[in-house]
């Protein structure tokens, strides 16, 4: 499959066109910080993370092979092995995981404003493990495929559909207050 | 409890977090776009994955050159074999020489000596 749209932006960019970088940029920059916030769990180290991403999108253009994957899928791969490795360095998911966890619990989940509830969610993905919370965003919050996620894991896509299932569970029970 | 359809309708509608104001400019910046980037082969899409880590390194020095004795052993060695089984058989044709010619110098001044002894 030819992206020629893809190919083509990507070849602008390898050429130094700085206006379709900052078209990529201005494109993306949206999801995918909101993914490293999510991911990392700190607003600062997020944007960090997201520039980091961008300056690796620009610096390996001419590794992208638009018959492989569509850009936006590259983008993500680089986001997610990013966010894995800053994770890893830092050595903790999102802080004072364990209490917000607890709070959620010990919460009445009667009454749930609309705004509290974005919150409860948030405070839900920082409970799960940093592989199930991936797979969540990207799959419920990105909007991307199963095919998608499937390329950026380098997993089949079965697998994928399992471990989604698998994760949104987890989340579901998380938020209905039950200990796992 | 929240309803498992009411989450994921709040996380699909949950919108982006936008990062501060300057954050494409300074992407530029620090990216340095504008330059052409250098071609390479498009390999997959992880720029961290081992094959792309592995590609374009050089062989080690140490590495290189135990490579090349090695290969230099494996052609050479058989020539270096016959060149020194030349030079033997070459030295034992002139020692061969040489004993011939001290034997038949030594038979000829006994020869000549009983000449000499018979004649006497």
């Amino acid at each position: 499959m030819v992206r020629w749209k893809d190919r083509n932006t990507a070849r602008k960019i390898q050429d130094g066109d700085v206006a379709a970088f900052e078209q990529l940029v201005e494109l993306f920059k949206g999801r995918v910080y909101s993914y490293c916030l999510r991911m990392i769990g700190d607003p600062r180290d997020g944007e960090e993370a997201a520039q980091d991403v961008f300056v690796s999108v620009y610096r390996h253009i001419a590794q992208y092979n638009a018959d492989k994957a569509a850009l936006s899928t590259w983008i993500f791969h680089i986001a997610h092995n990013h966010c894995a490795n800053v994770l890893r360095h830092q050595q903790r998911r999102v802080p004072d995981a364990t209490a917000v966890c607890e709070q959620i619990l010990a919460a009445p989940a009667n009454v749930i404003e609309a705004w509290e509830l974005r919150q409860i969610l948030i405070d839900g993905l920082n409970c799960l493990s940093d592989e199930e919370r991936s797979l969540i965003l990207m799959k419920d919050y990105i909007d991307l495929k199963y095919r998608e996620i499937a390329e950026i894991l380098q997993v089949p896509a079965g697998t994928v559909k399992t471990r989604v299932h698998v994760a949104r569970r987890r989340l579901q029970n998380i938020l209905r207050g039950e200990k796992q | 409890m929240i309803p498992r359809i009411v989450w994921k309708e709040a996380l699909n509608q949950m919108p982006y977090e936008k990062p501060g104001n300057d954050f494409t400019t300074r992407v530029i910046r620090i990216s340095g776009a504008g330059q052409p980037v250098n071609a390479g082969s498009p390999v997959g899409a992880d720029p961290n994955s081992v094959q792309k880590r592995l590609q374009g390194r050089m062989i080690p020095a140490w590495a290189g050159g135990l490579i090349l004795a090695l290969a230099a052993l494996l052609v050479f060695g058989p020539v270096s074999h016959d060149a020194e089984m030349r030079l033997i058989n070459q030295r034992v044709g002139e020692n061969s020489q040489f004993l011939t010619r001290q034997i038949s110098a030594n038979l000829l001044s006994v020869i000549t000596h009983n000449e000499r002894s018979v004649n006497q």
